[in-house]
């Protein structure tokens, strides 16, 4: 009887949602049960207000990844979800192919050295390898055609500004999974080093 | 027009209070004295024939000046065709008003509700069982009652009944201005109401979570709270809520009750935190308990409207007071929205003429009706009882 049941429902949506939705429908929820809200005034405690936020996080981090999501869709609907096949299909009418599953660990599998830093071919041998276009990390992202270019190629100057590419770095990791952590360190290491050059060398 | 406007049922008490047919005996029909004051002359009928339907008409023609073309197509739709008409037999339908906090607008809604359902063809009777006080004749712009020293010796005087000139509508209210929360004469004017063979009863219950207001909240076809967006209303909100829900679960002398109550008071560190909670340890002792209680929680299925909102998070809270209800004590809670707020809901009362009579063409009365039409179709299917 205790309140939610899955995942699905702890996030108010359809099994058939799509990752746009499930972005709205948390940034919707963890507005509206913020523990200092007016929904939540008279109803709920402090630390159990703080309990359901974590919740709708872990649902938002578990559906938000591919990969996760469908082991939990298996686990949810042994036999397919009306809404999932839907949803499957119209995956599956998009123009570009659909992409290869990617493999535990993609840098193993394009025979990346272990210790080599992680950078823009990384990701576009990482992309390439497990057949993603880059349309469909741009579509999933939203992040736009020209920056993920731009992110692949190393093109540093024509990238947005480094708050920005954090996040950018760490949202194409979780897609492609690779270690976010290690791509954003490696790649602004990199970037870092690129800017102090720059200045060096103009410092006005 | 007319014709579809004329009262749909036969057993209308005359408006000259001359043939009080099904009202119990004792119990006083009057009409009001013709408003002496300027909110008179809408309100005032003209001289009054013998059937009501003239007078209506009239009403209505005056009424509809700014509104005909919305009106127009929908009332004969819906004269006849609700489901309480096609003899379910269970009596007068009932909408009730509760909770929230003073002030938040719950009267100036059962006013003007009632107004609609009555303009829509309904005979209609609204009670003021507010027990801070009677002020629903202010918000239909009729007279107070002043209690004279001997009326407030009479604690057996029956409620009083009034019709609101050239309406289908009757305002019932006990005599006492003054009066307690367990105060037997509210009780009577219930009774007086559900007795008086009207389609739809509209229930003022207050804000107090007094035994009448949630009995009778929980009893009714549908049962509104009305709250603000602010923080103190929202406590007063669930904390009207909570109390509805365990009188529902615990108060009974039934088996589920008793069982409860008694699990309730062996819990001495008090672990049981909600209904969820409560369900879970009944089952292991008590199954068949843990059942009752599961289904009571389920069909609990109050009404949540925000008044005066001010911006689209306002009008969204209703949706999110009820995903929290949903979440935390797993009831079937209803969203019915926001009203904006509106000046003309001040306006109309400081002229003691009833809003949708005085602003027909202003968001706030569209609003109502929106909102009545919403009720209606509430309360036309049985399952929605709260």
């Amino acid at each position: 009887m205790s309140a939610p049941i899955n995942l699905y429902e702890e996030l108010e949506l359809d099994p058939g949602a799509t990752e746009e939705d499930i972005r709205r429908a948390f940034k919707r929820l963890s507005r509206r049960f913020d523990p200092g809200g007016l929904v939540m005034y008279g109803l709920y405690r402090t630390p159990e207000a703080l309990r359901l936020l974590a919740r709708l996080k872990e649902a938002y981090n578990t559906l938000m990844d591919p990969e996760q999501r469908r082991r939990y869709d298996r686990s949810l609907f042994p036999k397919g979800h009306p809404s999932l096949r839907r949803a499957d299909e119209r995956v599956a009418s998009r123009p570009p192919p659909a992409p290869r599953e990617l493999p535990r660990d993609p840098l193993e599998a394009i025979g990346w050295p272990e210790d080599a830093r992680l950078g823009g071919p990384t990701l576009t041998k990482v992309r390439s390898m497990a057949g993603i276009p880059l349309e469909e990390i741009a579509e999933r992202t939203k992040i736009s055609m020209f920056t993920l270019r731009c992110l692949e190629s190393e093109d540093y100057g024509d990238l947005p500004a480094k708050v920005y590419l954090r996040g950018f770095l760490k949202q194409i990791a979780r897609m492609l999974r690779l270690d976010p952590e290690r791509l954003v360190r490696d790649y602004l290491h990199e970037y870092d080093a690129w800017v102090a050059e720059k200045a060096r060398r103009k410092p006005w | 027009m007319a014709e579809d406007q004329k009262p749909p049922r036969a057993d209308v008490v005359d408006p000259d209070g001359q043939a009080p047919a099904e009202v119990d005996d004792g119990v006083v029909i009057e009409t009001v004295d013709e408003p002496a004051d300027e909110a008179g002359e809408l309100l005032t009928p003209p001289p009054m024939p013998e059937d009501e339907a003239p007078v209506q008409a009239e009403l209505t023609v005056e009424v509809a000046g700014e509104e005909d073309e919305l009106d127009e197509p929908e009332i004969p739709s819906l004269v006849g065709q609700l489901p309480w008409q096609e003899g379910d037999g269970g009596g007068p339908v009932e909408i009730a008003f509760a909770g929230g906090k003073g002030g938040a607008g719950r009267s100036t809604l059962v006013a003007n509700v009632g107004l609609f359902l009555s303009r829509l063809g309904r005979d209609v009777v609204l009670a003021d069982l507010d027990p801070a006080g009677q002020n629903l004749h202010t918000f239909l712009g009729m007279d107070p009652i002043l209690p004279t020293p001997g009326m407030r010796m009479r604690s057996a005087l029956p409620p009083r009944v009034d019709r609101m000139p050239g309406m289908n509508l009757r305002l019932c209210r006990p005599h006492h201005a003054l009066m307690g929360a367990d105060d037997p004469l509210r009780q009577q004017a219930l009774d007086v109401a559900r007795a008086s063979g009207a389609d739809v009863i509209v229930l003022d219950l207050g804000v107090q979570p007094d035994p009448l207001a949630l009995d009778t909240f929980l009893e009714a076809d549908c049962g509104v709270v009305v709250t603000l967006p602010e923080p103190a209303a929202m406590e007063r909100t669930y904390a009207f809520l909570r109390a509805a829900l365990y009188r529902r679960l615990l108060d009974g002398d039934d088996e589920p009750a008793v069982v409860s109550r008694a699990l309730l008071t062996a819990d001495h560190v008090g672990q049981l935190d909600t209904p969820a909670e409560l369900i879970d340890a009944l089952a292991g002792v008590h199954p068949n308990a843990a059942q009752a209680i599961r289904a009571r929680v389920l069909a609990f299925a109050p009404k949540i409207l925000v008044n005066r909102c001010g911006n689209r998070a306002d009008r969204d809270l209703a949706a999110g007071i009820c995903s929290a209800l949903r979440r935390r004590w797993n009831i079937n809670a209803e969203a019915l929205g926001g009203i904006d707020a509106d000046d003309t809901a001040l306006e109309s009362l400081r002229r003691r003429r009833p809003l949708v009579v005085e602003y027909p063409g202003s968001a706030l009365a569209r609003d109502i009706e929106r909102l009545t039409r919403r009720l209606m179709a509430l309360v036309g299917t049985r399952e929605v009882r709260p």
